[in-house]
Parts: C-alpha cells; structure tokens; sequence
C-alpha cells in the first residue's frame, strides 16, 4: 500500500498537494460567498497576458504574470464595487481581454503560444523541493493575512452595508482579498496548473457549502474535503495510471456529489414532506 | 459637552439630478426615541445612509456627537441595523451566534478577543431571546428570527445612537411589543438614543418621544400628540390609506 510514498516524486506530490489543498479553500470559501467562484480562471487566463508581455520588453514572466494579475484582480474588484456587474462579468471582462492581449501580444513577440502556456501549467507531481519552499511561504503568508482579518472578511462577505456602517475600511479588505487571490492563483499555476488551482478554489467550498451548518465548519469541511479529493487523487492517479491534477479534480467532483447526496439525506429540503 | 447626538443641518443630497433630500434639518438629543415616518421613497432609508455616512451629502452639515461627521471615527458608538437585513445570499454558511458576534468587531482592540466581549453577545441573545437558536443556520430560521439575530447583533455592539430602518417589519405582534418595550428598557436604563424608521404609524406613536415627518422636505418634527393633532397624516398620506383598506377580492 505504502509503495507509493517510495517515490521521491510522490513524497513532494503529497507534501506540495497538502500546501495547496489548505490554501485553496481557505482564500476560495471568501471568494465564492462573494460569487468570484470564477476568479481562479480569470486570473490564469489574464496571466498567461502578463507572460507574452514579458516576452515582448524582456521582462521576467514569474513578474510578469504577478503584477499582470494583481492588476487585473484591481480591475474586477473595482468593477464589482461600483455595483453595476456582478462579480462573474467583471472576471469574464477581464479573462477574455487578457487572453485576447496575451495572444497578440505573443506575436508581436514572435513567440508560440505553446511555449508560453508552458510557464504556467506545471504539475503536481513534477514539483521540486524549492517549488515547495516557495509555495509553503506563500501559503504561510496568505493563510496568515486571511486569519488576522477573518472578522471583517467575514462581515463584509455577509453584508457589506453593514460592515461599511460600523467603520469597517471595507473598500481596504477587498482589495486585500482580491490581491491575495492573485498571488495564491499565480504561484499555485505555475506550481500545480491552472485546472487544479482553480478547481480546489470552489468544489470544496461548494461541497462543504452543501452540510455545514456555520461558518467556522464550512471552513473546516472545505479543507477536509479539499484534503481528501488531493490524497484520493493522487493514489488513485497513481493505480490507474492517470493524469494527477484532473484525477484529484475529479476526486473532488466525486466529493461534492457526495456531499449533495448527504445534505438530501441529513437535511430533506423544507418542500420535501417529512417522514 | 452637547446633549445633542445627530446634528443635521439644511442637508440636501441626490443620487442623480434630483434631489431626494431637501434641505433637512433635524436634531435628535441624547436620550429621545425618534420615530422617522413619511410614505415609500420619500428619503428615509438615504437620511440614514447618509448620517452613517454611507453617502456623502451635496450640502449640509452633520455633526455626531458634538463631532462633525468626516472626522468621526468613533463608529462602534452607532448601530445600525439597515432595512430588509434578512435579505442576504441564500444559504450563506453563518450560524446565528457568528452572526450576533460581528457586532463586536469594531469594538474589538486589535482584534482581540476578551471575555467581555462574550458576556456582551451573550446578553443580546438573551434580550431578544434567541440564546436556544445560537447554533442554528441563519437560513433555517424564520423571517422573524433573522429579524431578532440582526438586532442581536447591533445590541452586542452596545452603541450609544442606535438607528434602525424598519426593524420590525417580519415579526409578529408579540415579539414587536416586546421589542419595542426591550428598546424603551434600554432606552431608560442606559440612555440609549434611537432613530427608528417604521411604517406603523399607529404602533410607534406609543413608543417614541418624538416624530419626524419626511418626504423629501421634513414635514414635520413634534410631540406625537401634536403629529395626531395636525392633518398631517391625512396630507402625506392621502389616497394611500385608502388604497390599502381594498381588498381585491372585496
Ligand atoms: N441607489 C439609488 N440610486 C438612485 N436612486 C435611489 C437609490 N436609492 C434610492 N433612490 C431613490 O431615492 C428616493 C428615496 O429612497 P429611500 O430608499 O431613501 O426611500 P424610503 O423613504 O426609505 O422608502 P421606503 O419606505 O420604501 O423604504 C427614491 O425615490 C428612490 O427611487
Ligand atoms: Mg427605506
């Protein structure tokens, strides 16, 4: 059974898939309840823009994609916070456009495209020991911020007239959260791809959203969750010979479903007649 | 040291062209119970908004205690419980007790945690009774629970100027009488100041020290008796009443 943890690669797997497996959910359940369940696309899209630009005036493209990201998570905030569009329309704006930039900008350049998506598509089992140094202080980081200011995110995501009203700087909070985001999506693509990234941002929360009964244990039950879809799927990806990242999203899928399946059980809807 | 607790004067504000308020002036001292009446979309909602400085006035001044608005920051001095509070997101994941504790987030003092700030949470649960709900989702209670839970929370916060945009508009008779005698405890043995904003004329005029009128312009500012007294009702709410008292189905 334990064969699996014989493989150096597999040990950073699950060392690197634990990291992003806690982030993830934690940054994704404030992101969700504020319906930027999108986000993580969005910003790998817009980043892949930052990368050809960096191409094009020879700039780094870690450096590139970061403030390129940062940027655009700016943009949909402030679009959001004007109140005309929601949160989802705001990151469409931004995905399509950044693409749209990055392509040709990637010709101006004279590069392929392919060459590009490289720079952010890594894998979770091709990580090296640095990845997880890098990816453990920015989890360190990002976890760190969300928890001093937990409260207020947790105020404003419920109703943010209110937390206006009591003095909350909610304006500052946002776009600390969406900065956030922004650092969490960039590095997590580069380290894990794109697909898993932006999928251990909701299915958990979106599985945990179907039972938890607070906030506290949507928190705790995302996490879990997340925990179980990476570890299922990585054992499984590794027996069945599959791809990592779409078996642990997958996994991740499975979860959610049963999820659903026990919230129908444990808590029948109020329209359902009672047994 | 002024006894009065909002100041406003000659305050005029539009969201766009028009101007919804028109040079308003009004002034609530420490202590009263004000009653805020005056038909829909006649500017209720956007005075508190923009005493709470939500929105920023095109003229006028504000003072909150003593202070002029833009330089006040002692926020945790003023609640606020905001109109239709129990629409928010479907299934958020809250229970009621988190709910009831965000009221001591601006009180907290770097964010810390202290006993007191249980025993205050505590305390306004039991006041509106819902100390047995407290592990509840906030999207399994009734719409009158929800009502009681935002109201936990903005006691919790043990503001000094408590404003309330149609605060019993969900909950049953009995639990408003009982709320509205809650308020004048609260008002008599801490001297809390209210606004309160409500359509049930025949209910608040029991209840408050004074009534404002508003329909864009302040109609009118006086004594309860004297808002019975005058045509007033009959003028701002003219044909209205009327309208209310048909029953389709005759
Ligand atoms: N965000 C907004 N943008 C533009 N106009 C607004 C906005 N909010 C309110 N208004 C307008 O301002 C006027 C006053 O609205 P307000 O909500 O203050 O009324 P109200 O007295 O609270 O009404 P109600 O009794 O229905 O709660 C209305 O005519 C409304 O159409
Ligand atoms: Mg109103």
């Amino acid at each position: 059974m334990f064969e699996i943890f014989e493989f150096e690669f597999m040990r950073l797997a699950f060392v690197g898939g634990t990291i992003i497996g806690v982030l993830a959910p934690t940054i994704g359940i404030f992101l969700v309840l504020r319906r930027y369940g999108l986000i993580g696309d969005g910003l790998g899209h817009i980043a892949f823009g930052g990368v050809a630009f960096g191409q094009l005036v020879r700039a780094d493209p870690t450096l590139m994609a970061l403030s390129y990201s940062a940027l655009a998570a700016l943009g949909i905030e402030r679009l959001r916070a004007k109140g005309r569009l929601g949160g989802d329309v705001a990151i469409a704006i931004f995905l399509s456009s950044g693409l749209a930039l990055g392509l040709v900008l990637a010709r101006l350049a004279r590069r392929s495209t392919d060459q590009l998506w490289g720079y952010l598509f890594g894998s979770v089992i091709a990580l090296q020991p640095s990845d997880i140094v890098q990816i453990a202080l920015i989890a360190f980081c990002v976890i760190g911020t969300l928890f001093v200011v937990r409260r207020e995110l947790f105020f404003i995501t419920f109703d943010e007239e209110t937390a206006r009203a009591s003095g909350i700087r909610v304006g500052f909070y946002n776009i600390l959260l969406v900065l956030l985001a922004a650092l969490t999506v960039v590095s997590a693509i580069q380290i894990v791809g794109l697909l898993l990234i932006s999928a251990l941002l909701v299915l958990p929360v979106a599985a945990s959203l179907q039972i938890a009964r607070s906030f506290r244990q949507a928190l705790f039950t995302a996490i879990g969750c997340s925990l179980v879809s990476v570890y299922g799927g990585l054992i499984g990806s590794y027996y069945l010979d599959t791809q990592p990242g779409p078996t642990i999203v997958l996994t991740a899928l499975l979860v959610f479903v049963l999820a659903s399946a026990v919230r129908l059980v444990w808590r029948p809807s109020p329209l359902a007649p009672l047994p | 040291m002024s006894d009065s607790v909002v100041e406003i004067e000659n305050l005029w504000f539009s969201y766009g062209a028009e101007p919804v308020l028109e040079g308003v002036s009004l002034t609530v001292t420490r202590g009263e119970i004000l009653g805020l009446i005056g038909p829909n979309g006649s500017g209720k909602t956007t005075l508190l908004k923009v005493i709470l400085g939500l929105l920023t006035p095109q003229r006028g001044t504000i003072r909150l205690f003593g202070q002029e608005l833009r330089r006040f920051r002692e926020r945790a001095r003023v609640g606020y419980v905001r109109q239709r509070s129990w629409d928010f997101e479907r299934n958020f994941p809250a229970s009621v007790e988190e709910l009831v504790r965000l009221g001591r987030v601006p009180r907290l003092r770097w964010g810390l945690w202290s006993r007191a700030d249980t025993a205050a949470v505590e305390r306004a649960m039991r006041a509106v009774h819902i100390e047995e709900l407290r592990a509840r989702p906030i999207s399994e209670l009734s719409g009158g629970q929800q009502q009681r839970v935002f109201l936990a929370r903005v006691l919790s916060q043990e503001p000094e100027l408590l404003l309330l945009d149609e605060p019993t508009a969900a909950i049953d008779p009995a639990v408003e009488a009982e709320f509205y005698e809650l308020l004048a405890q609260l008002n008599r043995e801490q001297g809390l100041t209210i606004l309160l904003v409500s359509h049930d004329i025949e209910a608040i005029v029991k209840q408050v020290t004074k009534i404002a009128c508003l329909n864009r312009k302040l109609l009118f500012c006086g004594t309860p008796q004297e808002c019975l007294a005058s045509d007033l009702l009959e003028r701002v709410y003219a044909g209205r009443k009327l309208v209310q008292h048909q029953h389709p189905w005759g």
